[in-house]
């Protein structure tokens, strides 16, 4: 509501002057004071001279229009207020004591009909940003005075803060309410409020991460998360999502992470999880969620060496030391097992020992070996180094070849076969039972014998059976005590049955 | 030694010792070439021999129903169908001479033990000669997959012999039954027969045999020479004992 104020003047010679505080509304018929329904006007001495005074009269358009007199010394500012009604035109009159009299003019303009605007919705733009903007839609207007629009936090009309935009900065994560209004008219025409609500953007939740296989000495993987959104931050955590490895902030649709926290041992898998966060500045709460999973895969450490050869060596002589060649360890990466077989072997020029052992790349080995008593026989030495192996193999000298001077020739029945001489000579059986089981009762048979001249060396175990079908049919110990030979099946889980024949060669 | 004979070879090995009482020699009662042999008794020791040609590889093992050993593999290739194919061998029937009847009368030699015994005829050789043992493959086992170095270690990549004209027994093997890496236990023990064949363990893994604990030393390079192999279906981790649970002469006539 707005205030006006009317001066009043009342000279020596009783002429008197009404005039407003400023301008000159009011001075002139044509030109009113316009005034509205429940507007106030302030009728204030302004100068009245001693002995004079001036009455007040024609007050219709105000709720008290009562005349009232002031004179120069009494009666204090009078305030009246603008009755409600019909625009008119109201012609104040004063009157001095002197009879003089001057004219105010105050048009009332009649108050227009104001109806309250309805909102149908609010919506908002789900801007990539901390704010995003509200817009409030009416269904319907209202009338009569000037459309305005507020946003408040609370649920109470509010007493200012309107606007003639329809738009609002609305934060994400909060509720507001908004309101429309005619004019500004709180008194009752203005819309009910409607509540809105926005809410976060929620982070990447597929962000197509690669599971990579890694060497099994690699110290780091390469994670590429190939569907990011640029500002937001990613994190590589265990599978849980207790742990976390690597954080990293996208800067384009692809981001690539190398991975050294938490790798799997060789051979083996771990399943990790993705978690990203949007920050605030781009509409996220910026917590993390989960996102994704992958694995990384460690490959199994190579233990088969590049293959090594032992030269083998030939015509050596009879119950000789042999050592092989060196060879050279290459091709794996990790520490493997050492094994020898009927001999010794010596490490990076170590003494020679037939205990097992260890190599990695670059140690050095030979093996060693006594060459065999007999003439013109292998004597064999397998060094298994991880899954590689090979065989040293040192052949005895040829025995005389004299046929002459010694011996007895023996010729089968066509007179041309030799089967008996220096140099030949034909197997010896020197045992044989039929029919026999060993089994877990019955676990070893004994051959007695003259021993002399009798070794494993000379002597071959021959098993027949028409019934083998696993290892566990075979008899297949075999010990040469001093009074005989023992064929045992120790581990009992099956029946040998068959026939053995023990053959000296 | 009393009385009787005893006889060495140059290498100062026995050849004959009327002494013991049990020895007798191993004589040739038959050879040839054939996919089985007939009238087969229990104490014969079978040889067999391949001879695959340069580049190629065969696998022999035995299948005895009776008196009939039949001879099942490949002879050239290592695909094949080695369960049900017969393959044509060189073989060779030895036999402990007192096993052998002999008969006829003229020029020869004859030992008896103290017993009064033969051990010794030479009309059981009657033309085939004796069977002369030139040596062995050890037996060998697997703990795991290592290579167990107590009572035996023969050659890691089962080689038998490099002489590729030597007759080895097959008294050691049995037909497999192909397997397509299920079940987990060995299915068969062949003797192979290798010309300068170069294969790795991968392609005849690839065929559905499938060997034991170790796989690079078994087919691996070029090979030349005899070997045995255990084939099994199944995966490679269990224990397989024994991959050569026996000894396995080989040899040739003298």
């Amino acid at each position: 509501m707005a205030s006006y104020t009317v001066k009043i003047n009342v000279n020596s010679g009783g002429l008197i002057d009404l005039f407003p505080a400023s301008g000159t509304d009011g001075e002139n018929f044509g030109a009113p004071l316009e005034v509205d329904p429940g507007d106030t006007v302030t009728f204030l001495r302004n100068s009245i001279q001693s002995g004079k005074s001036a009455t007040i009269s024609g007050l219709d358009i105000f709720t008290s229009n009562s005349n009232f007199t002031m004179s120069a010394f009494a009666g204090s500012p009078v305030t009246r207020t603008v009755a409600s009604g019909s625009t008119s035109l109201d012609i104040i009159t004063g009157t001095s004591s002197d009879f003089e009299s001057d004219s105010f003019y105050i048009k009332r303009i009649a108050a227009a009909s104001i109806t309250a605007p309805t909102i149908s919705s609010v919506t908002s733009n789900n801007a990539s940003a901390a704010n995003v903007t509200a817009t409030v839609n009416l269904s319907s207007t209202g009338s009569g005075g000037t459309l305005k629009y507020a946003q408040t936090t609370s649920n109470s009309v509010p007493a200012s803060g309107w606007q003639t935009s329809a738009s609002f900065s609305h934060p994400r994560g909060t509720t507001r309410y908004y309101w429309a209004s005619q004019d500004e008219d709180t008194s009752g025409a203005y819309s009910s409020s409607t509540s809105h609500t926005v809410g976060y953007i929620a982070p990447d939740t597929d962000t197509s991460p690669n599971s990579p296989t890694i060497g099994s000495s690699s110290s780091s993987a390469s994670i590429t998360l190939s569907a990011v959104t640029s500002g937001e931050t990613y994190q590589l955590r265990n599978l849980t999502g207790q742990t976390t490895y690597h954080t990293a902030t996208a800067n384009s649709g692809s981001l690539t992470i190398s991975q050294t926290g938490g790798l799997p041992s060789a051979g083996s898998t771990i399943t990790y999880s993705v978690y990203s966060s949007r920050p605030t500045s781009i509409g996220g709460d910026a917590g993390y969620d989960y996102a994704d999973s992958y694995t990384i895969t460690r490959s199994s450490f190579d233990t088969e060496p590049t293959q090594f050869t032992f030269t083998d060596v030939s015509n050596v002589s009879t119950s000789t030391t042999q050592t092989s060649n060196q060879i050279t360890i290459s091709g794996i990466d990790t520490t493997v097992n050492v094994y020898v077989t009927n001999g010794t072997y010596s490490k990076n020029s170590g003494s020679y020992t037939s205990s097992s052992g260890t190599a990695v790349n670059g140690d050095t080995f030979r093996v060693r070996h006594t060459s065999s008593a007999q003439n013109s026989h292998p004597t064999n030495t397998t060094l298994a180094v991880g899954d590689t192996s090979d065989i040293f193999t040192s052949t005895t000298i040829a025995g005389s070849s004299s046929t002459s001077s010694y011996g007895i020739q023996l010729f089968d029945t066509d007179g041309g076969t030799k089967v008996l001489s220096p140099n030949e000579r034909f197997g010896t059986v020197i045992a044989y039972s039929s029919s026999v089981t060993l089994d877990s009762t019955t676990t070893y048979i004994d051959f007695v014998m003259d021993m002399t001249g009798i070794s494993a060396a000379t002597t071959s175990v021959i098993l027949i059976s028409a019934s083998f079908v696993n290892s566990a049919d075979y008899a297949d110990t075999f010990s040469f005590l001093t009074d005989r030979i023992r064929v045992s099946k120790p581990d009992g889980a099956s029946t040998f049955f068959g026939d053995i024949l023990i053959v000296r060669f | 030694m009393s009385y009787g004979i005893k006889t060495f070879d140059a290498a100062g090995r026995v050849q004959i010792d009327t002494t013991r009482a049990e020895d007798t020699g191993l004589i040739v009662v038959d050879s040839g070439t054939a996919s089985s042999i007939s009238n087969v008794t229990d104490e014969d020791l079978i040889f067999v021999n391949l001879q695959p040609s340069s580049g190629n590889i065969g696998f022999v093992a035995k299948s005895l129903s009776g008196t009939t050993m039949s001879f099942f593999g490949t002879a050239t290739s290592e695909e094949g169908n080695f369960e049900g194919d017969s393959v044509s061998v060189n073989y060779i029937v030895a036999r402990k001479g007192s096993s052998i009847s002999y008969s006829g009368t003229g020029y020869g030699f004859q030992c008896f033990n103290e017993d009064g015994g033969t051990i010794y005829d030479t009309r059981g050789f009657n033309g085939n000669g004796g069977f002369a043992i030139a040596g062995y493959s050890e037996p060998q086992q697997h703990t795991g997959d290592l290579f167990a170095t107590t009572q035996y270690g023969g050659p890691a990549n089962g080689l038998i012999t490099s002489t590729t004209t030597d007759y080895v027994s097959v008294e050691n093997t049995f037909v497999g039954t192909i397997g397509t890496n299920t079940g987990n236990k060995v299915k068969g023990r062949y003797i192979v027969f290798a010309n300068n064949f170069s294969a790795n363990y991968t392609s005849v893994e690839s065929k559905g045999y499938r060997e034991g604990s170790t796989t690079s030393t078994y087919f691996s390079g070029t090979m030349t020479g005899i070997y045995f192999y255990r084939m099994r279906a199944g995966p490679q981790s269990s224990h397989i004992a024994h991959p050569n649970p026996s000894t396995i002469p080989y040899g040739g006539t003298t």
